[in-house]
């Protein structure tokens, strides 16, 4: 299994580099906004935070679509099932990977805020107000929909058209990413969140082990 | 254990409405090297494909080792060697990062075999696997596959790309491994000397039905080719059974006959002969007899009676 993470994570390390870009930009940019222009910020939390969840749904998507179609083009997954792997192996060294680019490009700025607010106080940090709901379930929600995307990748990239992965998982995620923001940083956003990840993972598992390799 | 590395019943593929494989029952013996024959398009490649669970089949059921097809186990994977047709290996990798690959993911990995393979074939490990000759994928894939020390090796077409000088090296390496207790091998070519000179049971699919499967020598022992000449001219329709194939030309008619017995000789006697010989056959010409189209008699055999089977 570890092999086959490894592999993932080599034959994409473009996003993974890109996740890593990402996070310590953003850490650093909020990080300066919050600590170093405290109380008169020339953008708002919120702004940023959009920016941000605008480029990870770029990059997620962008990482399990090439997942999939790379393996489908290159017929990877045909190599692997002839040595003693299985589809199901595959499919979660994928899935382990796709975690782990989520997590690099999403911890660093958890960690940038809470460290920042630990200095100066969750009630000095501007813009926060903006997103509704308690802290946590805010990054809670930010991580699911970023693995959210990452699973309409996976989703849409199983196919020989190039447009379908790079477009419709593009459409796909920026709808979800808006009706989460419209509706709020709340409890209510689990229950679009989970199904949502739970039918895209099931859909992309059932493709892949049941299609021709 | 079944005394079957590989079983198939009834398998039945369409690819977009179009029948492919119609009912074949292949049975490879535990041990055994099947050569599995046919033309372009016959279906060989997807008889393969479905046994390594890399194709669903429409109908009918398959197992390896002892293990259903469609979901063969990492533990039965690790057992089976195979070397793709086209030799399907990742082309963006460095031959070097596709050992590795190889190594990590093996259930067994021979290193020592392995370099013996890589300095008689030369591979440069540093050279992308895109930028390698044809010949050279073969060899590689060749390596690989036989680097896992496979209990069941499956060889689609391994040979085709490769030099005379590698297609000898190939056959003696595959030689040497087929001496190698317990060792199971299903060889596709379209070199059949190399099948002849290897295999000790013949499969040969015509329009996706098995219509022989039998052992070598009793397939030679069975297809018989006659060159008859007649006092007259010949008669118009041979009331023998199983003609897989006639040809006229004066006085002259050949024809290849399976399952050639006393009964077929005292209907041909009926026709008074003036002499009949009979043409030996190698592997090659059976094979042309049993796949070639527009002969009268193969007609036959397009409903999928089988020439030779056990």
């Amino acid at each position: 299994m570890f092999t086959l993470i490894i592999r993932e994570i080599q034959d994409n390390w473009v996003f993974f580099i890109a996740a890593a870009i990402l996070a310590c930009a953003f850490s650093f940019l909020i990080g300066w906004q919050i600590y170093f222009i405290n109380g008169m910020q020339s953008l708002p939390i919120t702004i940023l935070l959009m920016v941000n969840a605008v480029c990870g749904i770029l990059i997620f998507c962008g990482l399990g679509a090439a997942q999939m179609y790379w393996d489908k083009m290159k017929r990877i997954s045909a190599l692997l099932t002839t040595l003693p792997v299985t589809r199901n192996q595959i499919f979660t060294a994928r899935i382990a990977a796709g975690l782990l680019a989520v997590a690099i490009g999403f911890l660093p700025t958890v960690v940038t805020i809470t460290a920042v607010s630990n200095l100066i106080g969750p009630s000095s940090i501007p813009g926060v107000g903006l997103v509704n709901g308690p802290t946590s379930e805010v990054w809670i929600l930010i991580f699911l929909l970023c693995f959210a995307s990452y699973c309409v990748g996976l989703q849409t990239g199983w196919t020989s058209n190039r447009i379908i992965p790079t477009l419709g998982s593009l459409l796909l995620s920026m709808i979800l990413t808006c009706v989460i923001w419209i509706k709020g940083f709340e409890l209510d956003a689990y229950l679009i969140l989970i199904p949502f990840i739970a039918c895209c993972l099931f859909r992309a598992w059932r493709t892949f082990s049941t299609a021709a390799l | 254990m079944s005394e079957y590395a590989i079983q198939t019943e009834n398998i039945v593929k369409y690819f977009d409405g179009r029948c492919v494989l119609d009912g074949i029952d292949l049975k490879v013996p535990q041990g055994g090297i099947y050569g599995l024959l046919g033309r372009n398009g016959a279906g060989k490649t997807t008889i393969i494909r479905i046994l390594l669970g890399l194709e669903p089949a429409t109908r009918g059921e398959a197992s390896v080792l002892g293990a259903s097809s469609w979901q063969l186990p990492a533990s039965v994977l690790g057992q089976i060697g195979y070397v793709a047709e086209g030799h399907n290996l990742i082309p963006n990798y460095s031959v070097r990062r596709i050992v590795e690959l190889y190594k990590g993911l093996s259930a067994r990995w021979n290193e020592q075999f392995f370099r013996r393979l890589l300095e008689t074939f030369r591979l440069p490990m540093e050279r992308k696997v895109s930028q390698l000759s044809r010949g050279m994928r073969a060899q590689l894939n060749l390596s690989l596959a036989m680097a896992t020390e496979p209990k069941l090796l499956i060889l689609d077409d391994p040979t085709l790309g490769l030099d005379t000088v590698a297609r000898r090296q190939f056959l003696e390496l595959a030689i040497e491994l087929i001496s190698q207790d317990g060792r199971t091998i299903l060889f596709c070519s379209h070199i059949l000397s190399d099948v002849e000179r290897l295999a000790d049971r013949i499969g040969i699919l015509r329009a996706g039905k098995l219509v022989v499967d039998c052992e070598l020598e009793e397939l030679k022992k069975r297809v018989r080719k006659l060159r008859v000449i007649f006092d007259g001219q010949p008669p118009r329709e041979l009331p023998i059974t199983e003609i897989i194939a006639e040809k006229r030309q004066g006085r002259e008619m050949t024809i290849t006959v399976a399952n050639w017995n006393e009964n077929k000789q005292a209907i041909l006697n009926i026709f008074k002969p003036a002499s009949y010989t009979e043409i030996p056959m190698a592997l090659e010409e059976i094979f042309i007899e049993c796949t070639a189209s527009g002969t009268d008699a193969a007609v036959d055999y397009e409903q999928g009676e089988p020439i030779c089977s056990r």
